[in-house]
Parts: C-alpha cells; sequence; structure tokens
C-alpha cells in the first residue's frame, strides 16, 4: 500500500465531560464529533473545502453528519475505526479521496447505553450477542470473561499477572490529563474490586463515558512537511467459523489471525519487535492484551503471564502498551482515542507519558471475528535511526 | 424436568434454527448436519460452511459434553435470571460448541474445565431449554 500520512488530531477533555449517568448531557454524539472535528481541523492547518472524504463513526450516521458538518465529500462511509482506517486507506490509494476526515461522536454515559442484556449492542447483526439471552448470557465481558477463565485455568495467567495490565494503564492514564481515571491503583485495589462477569472485575471493564474523536489522513504526496506521521502498513485477517458459539475466540484465541497479521506488518519492518516502540491494543477488557500477546508473538511462547508481572508494558517496559490509558482508563472511544495517542507519541508530544525516542508504533485490535493491525512511523526525521 | 418461571427470550430469532427451538419443547436436543460431508453445524444455517451442500437435517444429539470454560455472572441484565448464576461453554461430544448454564441455581461447586456434562431439556414456563449438568 502507498503510506498514508495522518497530519490531524483533535479529542474532547473525557475527564471534564464524565458525569453521572443519564444526566442531562452537554452534547450529543454530533456535537461531541464537531468538538473533536475541529479540533483535528485546527491542528492539521487544513480549509473546510480541502476535505474530499469523510468516515463517519457508528453512532453519528454519514450523510446527517456530513450535514451537520457541512461538508460534501466525494467518498464516504459510515464504519467503527478499524473498518474506517482500512477503507480510508483504500480510497486514498484508488483516488477516489486524497483528503478524509475520520469523525466519531458518543455519548454512551449520557444515553445510558448497555452493553448487555436483550438489546445488547449490535443484537440485529450478531447472532452471538443475544442468541443466549435465555441463559443470561449477552454482553461481551461474559464472552471475554470465557476467555480469561481458560487463559487462567492453562497455567500462562494468574490473576496478579492480568491485573497489571489494569495497573499499568492507570499508570499511564494518570499522566493523561484527559483521561477519566487518573487515580493510581494497585494490586489490593483490583484484587478487592467487584466481579462484573467472573473472573473479570470492574477494573478488568472498560468504561462508558461520552466524547468525540476526530483524525484527518491525507495522500502522502500532498503532505510537504519535513516530518510526518504515516500510517506504513495495515493488514486484517478474520475468523468466522463457529463464531457464533465462540469458538474462534475462547478457543483459539485468535492466535492465527494476530499472527498472520504481525508477520504482514514486519514485512513492511524486518527489525520485529525491537522496532516497535509502542504497542496498541483496543481494550474493552484487560484481558484483551494478553491474548493479543499471546497470537502476535510479542513475547515467548507461554510467558505472557511473566512479561505482564515484569512490568514489560507499564512505563519504562521493554513494550510500553496503551500509553494514554486506553479504553480501561482514559476513555472508551473503541480504539478511536488509540489512533490519537500514536500520533501524539510519534510526535513527541505524549507530556508525562511520552516514549523516549519512539519511531514506530503498532496498533492491533480482535473482536467479533476481526483482527486488525497497523503500522505508524514517523518519517523523514533526520535523527531517525535507520 | 422443569425449571422455575420464565427466561428471557430475544427477539431476534435465528430462522433455521426453529426445529431446534421446536425439538427442545419436545424435550429433545437436536444438532443440524450435512448429508453431504458429516459436517456439524450450530447454530443452524441455509447450507453447510464447509462443503455447501443444500443437503442438511437435524439429528438427535447425544447431549455428552465436555466444559471448555465457564464463568459466573455477577451483573443483572434480566429480572428473571438473577445473579449469581454460572455460564457455562461445553464442548458437544457431536463436535460444535453451546453456551448454556450449569444447573439450574449457582450452588454447590464450580464447574471444572475438562468435566463431562449431559445436557438435560429443562421446561420453563415460557419455553424448554437444554442446560448442562454434571454427568451421572
Amino acid at each position: 500500500m502507498i503510506p498514508v500520512c495522518v497530519v490531524g488530531i483533535g479529542d474532547t477533555d473525557y475527564r471534564q465531560l464524565y458525569r453521572p449517568r443519564s444526566s442531562q448531557p452537554q452534547y450529543d454524539p454530533y456535537g461531541l464529533a464537531a468538538r473533536a472535528f475541529l479540533a483535528a481541523v485546527d491542528d492539521a492547518g487544513i480549509e473546510k473545502r480541502e476535505i474530499d472524504g469523510l468516515v463517519a463513526g457508528v453512532p453519528t450516521p454519514y450523510n446527517r453528519l456530513a450535514q451537520v458538518l457541512g461538508l460534501e465529500p466525494q467518498w464516504g462511509i459510515t464504519a467503527d475505526v478499524h473498518s474506517g482506517l482500512l477503507a480510508a486507506i483504500g480510497a486514498i490509494n484508488a483516488g477516489l479521496a486524497s483528503c478524509v476526515a475520520m469523525i466519531y461522536g458518543q455519548a454512551g454515559r449520557s444515553l445510558g447505553v448497555s452493553y448487555g442484556g436483550i438489546s445488547a449492542q449490535g443484537a440485529d447483526r450478531f447472532l452471538a450477542y443475544t442468541y443466549y439471552s435465555p441463559f443470561g448470557f449477552t454482553s461481551q465481558g461474559a464472552i471475554y470473561a470465557m476467555v480469561a477463565q481458560r487463559m487462567l485455568s492453562e497455567g500462562i495467567l494468574t490473576p496478579e499477572q492480568l491485573a497489571q495490565v489494569s495497573i499499568s494503564q492507570r499508570d499511564y492514564a494518570s499522566r493523561n490529563g484527559r483521561a477519566v481515571m487518573q487515580e493510581p491503583i494497585d494490586l489490593s485495589q483490583y484484587m478487592k474490586s467487584r466481579y462484573v462477569a467472573e473472573p473479570l472485575r470492574l477494573l478488568d471493564y472498560c468504561l462508558v463515558n461520552d466524547g468525540g474523536v476526530a483524525l484527518i489522513l491525507r495522500r502522502a504526496e500532498d503532505v510537504t512537511d519535513k516530518v510526518t506521521i504515516q500510517i506504513t502498513a495495515a493488514a486484517r485477517s478474520d475468523a468466522t467459523k463457529q463464531a457464533d458459539t465462540l469458538v474462534p475466540r475462547v478457543v483459539h484465541r485468535y492466535r492465527r489471525q494476530y499472527s498472520a497479521v504481525a508477520e504482514r506488518l514486519f514485512q513492511r519492518r524486518p527489525s520485529g519487535w525491537a522496532g516497535i516502540g509502542a504497542l496498541y491494543i483496543y481494550d474493552s477488557f484487560s484481558i484483551h492484551v494478553p491474548m493479543a500477546l499471546e497470537g502476535l508473538g510479542a513475547c515467548e511462547h507461554g510467558s505472557v503471564g511473566e512479561f505482564l508481572e515484569n512490568g514489560e508494558m507499564a512505563r519504562g517496559g521493554r513494550l510500553p502498551i496503551n500509553t494514554h490509558g486506553g479504553n480501561l482508563s482514559e476513555s472508551y472511544m473503541q480504539g478511536w482515542n488509540h489512533q490519537v495517542e500514536v500520533v501524539r507519541q510519534l510526535r513527541g508530544e505524549a507530556d508525562g507519558r511520552q516514549v523516549p525516542g519512539i519511531k514506530t508504533a503498532m496498533y492491533v485490535s480482535g473482536g467479533g471475528g476481526e483482527v486488525l493491525g497497523l503500522l505508524y512511523e514517523r518519517i523523514g526525521d533526520a535523527r531517525e535511526a535507520k | 424436568m422443569f425449571g422455575t418461571g420464565n427466561r428471557p427470550t430475544s427477539d431476534r430469532q435465528n430462522f433455521y434454527d426453529l426445529p431446534f427451538w421446536d425439538a427442545c419443547s419436545q424435550g429433545q436436543f437436536l444438532i443440524q448436519r450435512c448429508r453431504s460431508c458429516g459436517h456439524a453445524i450450530f447454530p443452524g444455517a441455509p447450507i453447510c460452511p464447509e462443503c455447501w451442500s443444500w443437503d442438511l437435517r437435524w439429528d438427535p444429539a447425544s447431549g455428552d459434553g465436555l466444559v471448555y470454560s465457564w464463568i459466573r455472572m455477577h451483573r443483572k441484565y434480566f429480572d428473571e435470571v438473577p445473579p449469581p448464576y454460572t455460564c457455562v461453554l461445553v464442548e458437544l461430544a457431536e463436535g460444535p460448541f453451546f453456551i448454556t448454564n450449569y444447573r439450574l441455581r449457582d450452588e454447590g461447586r464450580d464447574p471444572i474445565i475438562g468435566e463431562p456434562v449431559s445436557i438435560r431439556i429443562v421446561q420453563f414456563d415460557n419455553v424448554s431449554l437444554p442446560i448442562a449438568f454434571p454427568a451421572d
């Protein structure tokens, strides 16, 4: 693929927006999307007329969002961040658009959205999410608790090791002024945290909060800046066989898909993990992190628990992970916020949580049968190590 | 065997599973099977995902299986299923996996991964459901 530049990022102050559930919101999803969008446009220094593509997040469908923002693109879709990024890269590579705004706004907390129960999100599209309602099994948390129980029982992960995901992401969030949850937690607080879907505890769960995120992507040849942040490789691998009975997730843990994605991304960076400054993992639950590490081969086979226990994902570790706090502690922007943090890190704008010397970062997500990986690189920097 | 009260049922029905639920109400546990390649399919589907044959039929299943994983729900989503309660992912002897409850109430010991279980049809007030019980 031809690399694509991320020329603008925008987000909201998630902590300031965090309010009691179902309280009168300050903004609806369109208002939150607009705030983030205007911040990203300002960051990119572009004109309204330059935007010729639009990826609208699922809560704010394309036609209405384009109208709200006064955009008349020549290409666009409604999509989650993962499909949206691939579609935008594809559209730019195909010449359908040259400057794509990707915009997300959601008010899950204000609107009292429930992620389990008879009308759980995606209920009309994914059989697995409601099929088991007669047994009280409907939530994503219940599904990932099945994964966690299995990993715990196989002797490759202990509850104390899993705790390190929530603890280190909270530590990063304590250095992120936008993060909803900034108060550090320790192991005893984690172990006292109540079960939601046992063995997963409240602190293993992502937040439910309001906010917005926007990214501006541009065709690299249109960007004159000496130093740019680029998405230089993308790969996806899907697992569908027996997905309704959770086999790819709980039994195979997407290992084959994660492995295929890593292999394809490393075709671009043959130096492998040594060249990756930080890893970003879609984390609706803490267990996503060991699941991805295992499948990607980021640590030696069977050593994912030790990797976490030794603080390798934490500040100063071998492979910092989710340095903004992720969906667990920064904001549940469903992976959109991870893209913003990658760009901040690669620009060197991540303040007290900055990973020193970072030039390359990887983002991965695994969920709903789809595993996606992206490679982000800082390009054109004279200081870049070759 | 009888359960207490109602259980939640989804508005979203899988069209191809209607024979499965009909059989449950008759006390039978069925699995769809491809007559062409023998692949066992669950939930029900229009064609065999392995060989794309349309020649599928529903066969009685043994109900035997092993606990692959399990969870205990502590958060309440349904009035009809008050927490705590236990859900299991069962690997059926016929091949497919099945999600259900482990016993009718959350009491006694936890399920054990690898434990043999037996699926039995339990009649609630509004629906009959296949539930896993420790094998005799």
